[in-house]
């Protein structure tokens, strides 16, 4: 078992397999820990695009593309674009083999998660209550029904809080005020009155069970959730390179399709950010794909690119301090302990800059020094067992070339 | 081309310059046919694996690759005419061959170049027959069927079958002397063969002033009684990076930043600017390491798999220093990014 308290640390702060999971409890490879300034340009980019409500933007691979961080980028993002004011941010991690049905189906799978449609359900029966001022639904029995039931419970005891007696007759009633109010379409929205008013928690299992228009589905909550107050929303598709790339070519036009459906569907209402690499995204550059890319062309306009790290840059040493730190038990001795920063460099000069397997050799390099009870990692400890730290035997020409490189810029 | 001509060679079919290398060197350890083959071998399955690595292609497990007692002849063949090997019971290395497998890549390169010239008259009639023609290039069907092959070639001058032209196209595209890339037409897959070198008689050698010593460093040969000698095309690295960029750019609709093939884009400015792959490589790596005015950068991935150049050793990507294949490059200005 390694100890890392000679470190100063609490355990080993790089992740042994750097995927980012925005879901994860580890703090490793949730992208809470981020570094700002490697990614400055494309954050700038990005938010420059969110902000001027581009439909759709494609956050773009660029340079060996596996790694680079645009799942952390879009991810801190996410995260960042959660605190915003009536509106929501949604991370979807796309599979091979979906199609943007079950992306619809997953954004509306999370926001139920996240309690967004109760509390859009809430201000939505709050509403009809109000306008219909029926003595079998007050006002204030909703109110009072959704301050005990603050997220949406296994049964929902209606009668217990209101007069009605009959929830799916209430659904009904709901279900064509809201169409007449707001034009929406009766069949989806009544899979969300009928389970809401009845067992609200299961409905990601219904929604998983039924036949159902999703993009339609999608279509209609939006215009709810605007009725709500929620006027604002940005759909995160990381990794959509891995579905469109496990659709076969002669489905690309029928996948399209969808995506164009999906997007008229959230016009003035949501930004979609998608993940691509260059395979995908070449797959896309074709005439099959006309119907997506008529609306959201893959133009500068749509587009941020991801740059990854220079190789042996100095940004690597920045981001190593910011796991670094959130692991910290006391002060160390010097900011990058037991690092030299030569060592993180060199490995980010290995790595070409990628910054996944920066991150795991880092672990390596750290679980190696761990074991073996060094107290610095630096590079002459490195060189002497280069096997167990880097993974590799040590390539003259090149640890040469790294300290040139280091030299001319002194 | 009369095959009956006095000191005519048929060349051999060996197609890179890397089987005559293995050959060589099998040769030098203490020829034995067995090794010689087995290396022809793993040289042929080290192809195919590179292939498969590079671009997801590639057959490195098929059987047929050990199957080299051809091409080992072949490679004996193509060694004796050029005076690298000698022997019949026991083989060995002249004095010359030992020179050549000691010599440095461009060395090797000018001095085979010069040897197949000299030798083989299907090698020189090829080169100079387009030479002679307005663009310096012929478009020929790739398709393997020799009676339309020679139908399509005979109108430019070409007196060679479709066997004997690949092996001189694949040759002297390792020797710089040519380049190709496949072009589709309503009679199905063509190659479109172009010069990447100048081919220069006395009266070309005296107008453009070059100098003895200087000419020396070029390949010569004998062409109907006359000295010719062959000059490499080069382009300035500055006018590289401007075709490069207006090549790309014209591939991306005007995008910066979006993915082109290598391969493809590799295909249109060598052809553009009539120089090698090699030439192309070398001043794209020189662009990615550092560039003032350009950003161009490599990633991996996949060709699609289709009909296209993929299957060929020629669309072979090359490797960054750090050895990832670079399948597709991405450009943009400084200044724009």
């Amino acid at each position: 078992m390694e100890d890392y308290s000679k470190y100063l640390l609490s355990g080993n702060p790089f992740p042994s397999a750097a995927v980012v999971n925005p879901q994860s409890d580890d703090i490793r490879i949730n992208g809470t820990i981020f570094n700002e300034e490697i990614f400055r340009e494309e954050i700038e980019l990005l938010r420059q695009k969110i902000g001027s409500r581009t439909n759709m933007i494609y956050v773009a691979g660029l340079k060996f593309d596996k790694g680079i961080g645009k799942s952390a980028l879009v991810a801190h993002e996410w995260r960042r674009l959660k605190t915003v004011q009536n509106a929501t941010s949604i991370y979807v991690r796309c599979k091979p083999r979906e199609d943007p049905a079950d992306f619809c189906r997953a954004i509306i799978r999370e926001w139920h998660q996240t309690g967004h449609l109760w509390q859009m359900f809430r201000n939505v029966l709050l509403q009809y209550a109000e306008e219909k001022r029926s003595l079998r639904l007050s006002k204030e029995s909703v109110q009072t029904l959704f301050n005990v039931f603050k997220s949406p419970p296994g049964d929902l005891p209606l009668t217990l809080y209101t007069h009605v007696t009959k929830a799916s007759s209430l659904s009904k009633d709901l279900v064509n005020w809201l169409s007449d109010k707001l034009g929406v379409s009766k069949e989806p929205i009544s899979i969300i009155t009928n389970t809401y008013l009845t067992h609200p928690s299961s409905l990601s299992e219904k929604l998983a069970k039924i036949r159902i228009n999703e993009i339609d589905l999608l279509r209609n909550i939006l215009t709810l959730l605007a009725f709500s107050g929620f006027n604002q929303h940005y759909f995160f598709l990381d990794q959509m390179e891995d579905a469109i790339m496990a659709t076969p070519t002669s489905k690309i036009s029928e996948f399209c399709v969808a995506m164009r459906h999906m997007l008229e569907a959230c016009m003035n209402k949501a930004i979609i950010i998608v993940t691509l690499h260059p395979d995908s995204e070449m797959k896309l550059d074709t005439q099959q794909a006309r119907d997506l890319l008529g609306l959201a062309p893959l133009d500068l306009g749509h587009r941020v690119d991801v740059m990854s790290m220079e190789a042996g840059s100095k940004a690597a040493v920045d981001l190593s301090l910011e796991y670094l730190h959130r692991f910290r038990t006391s002060d160390p001795p010097f900011p990058t302990f037991p690092f030299s920063s030569e060592v993180i460099r060199y490995i980010c000069f290995l790595k070409d800059g990628n910054i996944r397997a920066i991150l795991q050799q880092l672990h390596e390099c750290l679980k190696i020094g761990a074991m073996s009870g060094n107290l610095l990692i630096t590079m002459d400890f490195v060189l002497e067992h280069p096997r167990e730290t880097l993974g590799t035997l040590v390539d003259k020409e090149q640890l040469n070339e790294f300290r040139a490189r280091l030299k001319g810029e002194t | 081309m009369k095959s009956l001509e006095r000191g005519y060679k048929y060349l051999p079919t060996v197609r890179r310059v890397e089987y005559l290398l293995d050959f060589l060197q099998a040769v030098s350890e203490g020829y034995d046919r067995e090794r010689a083959e087995q290396k022809l071998a793993e040289r042929k399955t080290a192809f195919e694996l590179e292939k498969s690595k590079a671009l997801g292609r590639g057959r490195p497990f098929m059987k047929k690759l050990k199957k080299t007692k051809r091409l080992r002849e072949h490679c004996l063949t193509l060694c004796t005419h050029i005076g690298f090997v000698k022997g019949k019971e026991r083989l060995e290395l002249t004095d010359e061959g030992k020179v050549f497998l000691g010599l440095e890549e461009m060395e090797q390169r000018n001095t085979l170049t010069r040897k197949l010239l000299n030798v083989y008259t299907s090698f020189t009639h090829v080169l100079m027959t387009i030479s002679k023609l307005p663009q310096a290039e012929v478009v020929l069907p790739m398709k393997k069927n020799n009676v339309i092959f020679v139908q399509k070639a005979t109108p430019y001058g070409l007196k060679v079958g479709q066997t004997t032209f690949e092996v001189v196209r694949d040759l002297a595209s390792q020797l710089d002397l040519m380049n190709w890339h496949p072009v589709e037409t309503g009679e199905g897959r063509y190659e479109k063969v172009f010069l990447t070198c100048k081919i220069m008689n006395r009266g070309h050698v005296d107008s453009f002033g070059i100098h003895q010593r200087e000419l020396g460093k070029f390949p010569k040969f004998i062409y109907d009684n006359q000295e010719f000698w062959i000059r490499p095309i080069q382009v300035a690295y500055e006018k590289f990076k401007q075709t490069l960029w207006e090549e790309y750019l014209k591939a991306t609709k005007y995008v910066p930043r979006k993915p082109v093939f290598y391969s493809k884009l590799r295909s249109e400015v060598c052809y553009k600017m009539r120089i090698s792959d090699r030439a192309f490589d070398c001043h794209t790596r020189q662009i990615m390491k550092s560039d003032k005015v350009y950003r161009l950068v490599g990633s991996g991935g996949n060709l699609p798999y289709s009909r296209d150049m993929a299957s060929l050793l020629k669309s072979l990507p090359p490797k960054t220093e750090r050895g990832e294949y670079i399948i597709y490059l991405k450009m943009d200005t400084k200044e724009g990014s």
